[in-house]
């Protein structure tokens, strides 16, 4: 909840369904410019003006899976759309898909030895007598 | 400073002693001293007790109060004291939420910052590890285990990079100690995880962060550069 009259005005500028969707989902009403949707489909907002410090720019998830990005912990002041450095898939062996973070599942990391055993198991050998 | 006798001595050796004095600071030690040690000077208004209105008036008592019965009646039963109370909650229920709603918006995150390590690579895909194990030497946690060998073109690289994450301190000292800029410390604090084996980090993880954080890592080494 907030002030009736910015709730009022965002209820005004963003439209019913999205009203809707952002009291069910966020649990406050924002209105902003949309600044970007990254490759998993979230879609990132700032509105620099009328919000408070700190709560200036957020993101919409598309389910709960989150894309990182420096410039939603103000890390940056130029979002990924005008800053070339902070842009993916532009390196040629950065990952193509998304990989969430799989704990708590079966695909969840688990670590492995990278080089070969240094010891090998003794297999005797019997010589004939 | 122990005591304030050492600073005395030493201001009065100074030649702007005179000065000092001349200027009206009679007593010298205490501005510097720790010790709860007041007393009123001449013309010091930052000592002595606190000046009129600094604390609180103790509440009124009940043998104190100078209200009417009436009033005192009218308070009781028609519960103003609630309502002033429930307007107060009000007043903040119309006021805009300063919290931040964590998952949607997020607190500010210094380029600085030391998180979840991982392992870059330069531009043309090459990883950047030459297996110095300087980071390794210096890791006041002993977390980092390194195996290095001879590559098929002769390079030399890591065979075996491991982090222990629930070993590590995260005093950053890898990437200070990282002569080519390979094992950072990326701006990424949100890699909780269920199992204490997951935290277990090997090359090919490490490796993985870092290329899915070099966009942020980039940034990161961009941020800092000026004053490096």
């Amino acid at each position: 909840m907030s002030t009736i009259m910015r709730t009022l005005r965002n209820l005004r500028s963003i439209g019913l369904k999205e009203y809707g969707h952002q009291l069910h989902y966020i649990g406050d009403t924002k209105r902003g410019t949309l600044v970007g949707i990254d490759r998993y489909g979230n879609k990132y907002f700032e509105n620099l003006e009328e919000e408070l410090p700190l709560r200036t720019r957020w993101v919409d998830y598309k389910d709960h899976e989150f894309d990182p990005h420096a410039w939603m912990s103000y890390m940056v002041d130029k979002s990924p759309a005008e800053d070339k450095l902070l842009q993916r898939s532009i390196r040629a062996w950065e990952p193509e898909k998304h990989v969430p973070v799989l704990t708590a599942s079966r695909s969840a990391f688990k670590t492995f030895s990278t080089t070969k055993n240094k010891y090998q198991p003794w297999t005797p050998i019997a010589a004939p007598r | 400073m122990s005591s304030p006798r050492a600073l005395t001595a030493l201001a009065r050796s100074r030649p702007t002693y005179s000065l000092l004095t001349a200027a009206g600071r009679t007593s010298f030690a205490p501005a510097f001293s720790t010790s709860t040690r007041r007393q009123r000077t001449a013309g010091g208004a930052t000592e002595g007790p606190p000046p009129d209105g600094f604390r609180i008036a103790p509440p009124k008592r009940w043998n104190e109060n100078k209200e009417s019965v009436w009033d005192q009646a009218g308070k009781y039963f028609l519960l103003t004291e609630m309502a002033r109370g429930m307007y107060v909650l009000l007043e903040q229920f119309f006021r805009p939420p300063y919290t931040i709603y964590y998952p949607f918006e997020k607190g500010p995150i210094s380029p600085r910052f030391r998180g979840e390590h991982a392992l870059r690579r330069y531009p043309t895909g090459e990883e950047r590890c030459i297996a110095c194990k300087l980071c390794e030497a210096i890791c006041p946690a002993q977390a980092i285990t390194i195996e290095a060998e001879e590559r098929e073109d002769g390079s030399r690289r890591t065979t075996r990079y491991d982090i222990d994450m629930t070993k590590c301190i995260y005093c950053g000292y890898c990437q200070e100690s990282c002569p080519v800029d390979a094992i950072v410390e990326s701006p990424n604090a949100e890699y909780a995880t269920e199992t204490r084996e997951e935290l277990l980090y090997n090359k090919e993880k490490l490796l993985s962060n870092g290329d899915k954080w070099e966009p942020e890592l980039a940034a990161v080494a961009r941020a800092d550069a000026p004053y490096r």
